[in-house]
């Protein structure tokens, strides 16, 4: 019976053990199965993920301008896994200071930022690496009302709307110490025409900062505003230039542009700077607007030169110099009153404050024709201004002053009126963005005994 | 008697940590190649005013700056330049146009890009918070100004305003 029940139990046994087993293999086949089907599955979605980042990198690539080197980065970066932190001694002072040392990526190609070459910005304009090459510019139109026509550079309706000077300017790099330099200006005529003026064409040496060399067409180097404001409307306060300092073909009365050599530097001490300008030039031509810039009608050149005290040390942002120049004009053989060569002898000054909030411009020329024959004449002209910034807003105020020779042949026999000036301007400028200027002023002014007022809007912007 | 000693501490800790936070070290970065160790403020200031556009050795000076909104960036604006910041791109745009610079400074958006540009350009100037020095790479140094490094008594530029 023992032996019964235990053949049963061996039976039994066996019978299970192989029940087990064959469940054994169908449950790993089941797994295998699913296990399959999953992995599939998933191997499909990463296959279809991987081809759609693809495409859209493709797309991408087509439609946007990215440069090369950096798709290159990009590739590297992808394709070599991030550095281990290193741990470096990182500089002088940590040495001597024991600072803790630094764990950080070593610089790479692959975090290098200048990759572009051909970028823009607002402010800096559009630039070509190669030769930094950059095209700036600066715009503005006008709205005009005065309740009299006085003079020509006035005369031309009571209220209107005015594009003013649109204005291009190209710089580049051609070596480490050599660039040129140039500023074209369009101008809206009255007549309707378009006129196009080079007003400066240079090539710029910086030889070290004792001595640079400009040679072309440049801005004389009188005075400050000459100096510092050219054409860009946006970058000065007010809407207009001071009426001593208004450009040749406005109807200024001194030599804004010269063509020839500028010579400039500064020497740097403890407590000032000093600068110096000299420009040698072909200077006037027979009347106020003819400017020499391929021909100079008589051999005597211009001089002018500009000395410049900065005396950081005693008051931070004042600046202040005599300038002076020298000029034959030639005669004009064309006008019987201007059978004479006249000597041109201009001597002033400026006294210029420029700090955080506050600015204070002050400038005055003496001007003295000699014309040979024994007749001297003397105009005299300047300007003051100040403002002070007030978050975005900027109310200023200026005082121009001109009483010219009324025997002066340079002046009279000119195509403009210089009439004696003597103005009050009061303004608000209001910065609406970073490149955007709007501004408005009103003036009241003497023009040769005649009162005037203008009331000028202007928009100026920069790109 | 024993929450007035505790507001004490208290009090005592945040004046500690206000003082100690308000007075900030900016450093003066350059790249390791510059043979420079010392620059004297007067010559620092000239070097931002691109007054003075080259190293002794003749290496042409590039002005690195973090952003317009960092503390160090607004220090120099205000204690250096001594200008509005909002007039930061027209000093420089003014400079462009009167030909004193062919190239504007570089301005980067993170410590990184700084560093990364200081330890590439030999010329390259920079200024930095004392506390990101330890950042730097191998190819970066601190200079001293008026023979000063950051963090010595009498070393002149210190942000207050931080």
């Amino acid at each position: 019976m023992i032996k019964m029940l235990n053949v049963i139990a061996v039976f039994i046994a066996v019978i299970m053990a192989a029940c087990v087993h064959v469940n054994a293999v169908e449950m790993n086949e089941e797994e295998y199965a699913r296990l399959k089907n999953r992995l599939t599955s998933e191997f499909m979605q990463k296959l279809k993920d991987e081809i759609k980042h693809e495409l859209i990198a493709e797309l991408k690539s087509e439609y946007t301008i990215e440069p090369k080197q950096k798709q290159e980065v990009q590739q590297k970066s992808q394709a070599v896994p991030a550095q281990p932190a290193v741990q470096t001694q990182t500089s002088d002072y940590q040495e001597t200071q024991k600072t803790p040392v630094a764990l950080q990526e070593e610089p790479t190609e692959e975090n290098a930022l200048e990759v572009d070459t051909v970028n823009y910005k607002l402010g800096e304009g559009l630039t070509f690496k190669e030769q930094m090459l950059s095209i700036r510019g600066f715009g503005n139109v006008d709205a005009r009302y005065s309740d009299k026509d006085v003079g020509e550079s006035i005369n031309q309706g009571s209220a209107f709307f005015s594009l003013g000077e649109f204005d291009l300017f190209i710089t580049s790099k051609l070596s480490n110490r050599i660039s040129f330099f140039s500023e074209t200006v369009f101008e809206f005529e009255s007549t309707g025409e378009i006129a196009t003026d080079i007003e400066r064409l240079l090539i710029h040496y910086d030889i070290n900062s004792l001595l640079k060399a400009d040679v072309g067409k440049i801005h004389t180097p009188i005075g400050y505003w000459n100096r510092f404001y050219h054409h860009g409307r946006w970058l000065q306060t007010t809407v207009d230039r001071p009426e001593i300092l208004k450009f040749e073909d406005d109807g200024g009365p001194l030599p804004a542009h010269s063509t020839g050599i500028q010579l400039s530097g500064i020497a740097m001490f403890e407590g000032f700077d000093l600068n110096y300008i000299f420009s040698f030039s072909n200077g006037r031509g027979v009347d106020t607007n003819h400017q020499q810039n391929s021909v100079d009608l008589n051999d005597e050149k211009a001089f002018c030169f500009q000395l410049e005290a900065l005396p950081h040390s005693i008051v931070e942002g004042l600046r202040f110099g005599p300038t002076i120049y020298y000029d034959v004009i030639p005669e004009d053989e064309t006008n019987p009153n201007r059978a004479n060569e006249i000597r041109e002898l201009i001597y002033g000054g400026h006294i210029v404050y420029l700090v955080k909030n506050v600015e204070l411009l002050v400038e005055a020329f003496e001007i003295n024709h000699d014309e040979f024959s024994g007749d001297v004449f003397n105009t005299f002209g300047g300007y003051a201004q100040c403002a002070y910034a007030i978050s975005k807003f900027k109310p200023y105020y200026r005082y121009d002053y001109i009483n010219y020779d009324r025997k002066d042949p340079f002046y009279s026999e000119s195509e403009f009126d210089f009439l004696d000036t003597n103005t009050h301007t009061v303004g608000l400028r209001y910065d609406l963005s970073q490149f955007n200027a709007l501004k408005c002023e009103v003036s009241h002014g003497v023009f040769d005994d005649e009162d005037v007022n203008i009331i000028r809007l202007q928009t100026a912007f920069s790109f | 008697m024993k929450y007035f000693s505790v507001i004490l501490i208290a009090l005592f800790l945040f004046v500690v940590a206000f003082v100690t936070d308000a007075c900030a070290n900016v450093a003066v970065i350059v790249n390791k190649s510059n043979p420079a160790s010392d620059v004297s403020y007067n010559n620092l200031k000239h070097i931002l005013e691109v007054k003075k556009q080259r190293w002794d050795n003749g290496e042409k000076i590039t002005l690195v700056f973090k952003p317009i909104t960092s503390n160090e960036t607004q220090f120099l604006i205000n204690k250096l330049y001594k200008i509005r910041s909002e007039n930061f791109y027209q000093y420089w745009m003014l400079k462009s146009y009167n030909n004193e610079i062919s190239e504007y400074p570089k301005m980067t958006e993170s410590l990184s890009g700084v560093i990364t540009l200081v330890s590439k350009i030999p010329g390259a100037v920079c200024f930095i918070g004392i506390d990101e020095i330890a950042q730097c790479g191998d190819n970066i140094k601190v200079i001293r100004v008026n023979g000063k490094m950051p963090g010595e008594d009498g070393y002149p530029l210190i942000n207050k305003e931080k």
